[in-house]
């Protein structure tokens, strides 16, 4: 079986289907998926100005990320579970199109991002004591998750108005 | 007012904006990055005004750069928001739907003002005053949000 064998048969299953041929369902799935990034990454963002050493400073960033992870995550399964089911429902248009593609390598970036550098940065920020300037490889990690994620967006609203337009 | 619309829209920017494909839709990206950011710096906020996240963080160390980033969110968001919107003046302006996005935009902002003022003025705050008020302002601004989520299907 091939990928685009792949994405011919999800564009069959329930999910999909029950997407496609609904009066809304598309509309409501594109709503939460945005609305899911928004407050996701909105969140995030709050890690990678702490990590960037701009926001939040009189905490330790290993107490930041603890109090923020919960939310974070259930915005980001909202967006990844709204996102699952719309690309099933356009799964052969989505495979052959080029923003797609780069978000989902940029995806893969934000998420080997997270757990490379994230985990790094908490660890030695713990063992400086928390609250100083964070270290170089730190502020690195910040600035390249808000950019990674930046390019997320764009890249998911590139998409949208090239796939349906 | 049907005029001053119509004449939005005929504007050399607006046809140039309209016209095109990858500037509305770069314009929309832009929007929806401002939108993040202000649903973010909102989101924190209220949530740690609730008592829900960064317990152990003063209220203002929250604030402050809430604030900054809800700014700088709507900066972005309403310059490329109403780029977008002059393309397309008189059917958005009619629409239900853009008329409460922007009634709450505005009951949002002033809300935020509101408390900021507050907050950077007075040092001890009733804990159940703080938690109303963000209770309040989540709820503004998720209703914002919902809104606004719900307008983008109908281009």
């Amino acid at each position: 079986m091939t990928l685009l064998e792949v994405c011919e048969w999800l564009e069959t299953t329930t999910v999909a289907l029950a997407i496609q041929e609904s009066l809304y369902g598309f509309a409501i799935m594109v709503a939460t998926h945005i609305l899911g990034v928004a407050v996701s990454v909105g969140i995030l963002l709050w890690v990678d100005l702490r990590l960037l050493g701009v926001a939040l400073m009189r905490r330790p960033l290993e107490e930041v990320y603890r109090s923020l992870a919960a939310w974070f995550a259930a915005g980001f399964g909202i967006m990844l579970l709204s996102g699952a089911a719309l690309f099933a429902a356009f799964a052969t248009s989505a495979y052959g199109n080029l923003f797609f593609r780069i978000k989902l390598l940029l995806l893969l970036l934000a998420g080997a991002n997270a757990l490379v550098f994230h985990r790094f940065a908490t660890r030695h920020a713990d063992a400086a004591g928390g609250t100083e300037t964070p270290a170089a490889a730190a502020r690195l990690a910040g600035l390249l998750s808000l950019s990674i994620w930046a390019g997320v967006i764009v890249m998911g609203r590139m998409m949208s108005y090239t796939m349906f337009g | 007012m049907i005029a001053a619309l119509a004449w939005l829209e005929s504007t050399g920017m607006a046809r140039t904006i309209s016209g095109s494909l990858p500037l509305t839709a770069s314009l929309s990206a832009a929007h929806l990055l401002g939108f993040t950011l202000v649903l973010g710096g909102a989101f924190v906020m209220h949530l740690r005004l609730i008592g829900a996240m960064l317990p152990r963080t003063a209220l203002l160390d929250v604030a402050r750069p809430a604030g900054r980033l809800i700014a700088l969110g709507l900066i972005v968001s309403v310059i490329t928001g109403a780029l977008l919107f002059a393309g397309r003046a008189s059917s958005i302006a009619a629409n239900g739907i853009f008329q409460t996005k922007m009634s709450l935009l505005l009951l949002a902002v002033a809300w935020q003002l509101v408390v900021q003022h507050r907050l950077a003025r007075t040092t001890a705050q009733s804990p159940r005053a703080t938690r109303t008020a963000g209770v309040a302002g989540l709820a503004l601004w998720l209703g914002l949000a919902v809104t606004a989520c719900a307008f983008i299907l109908l281009e």
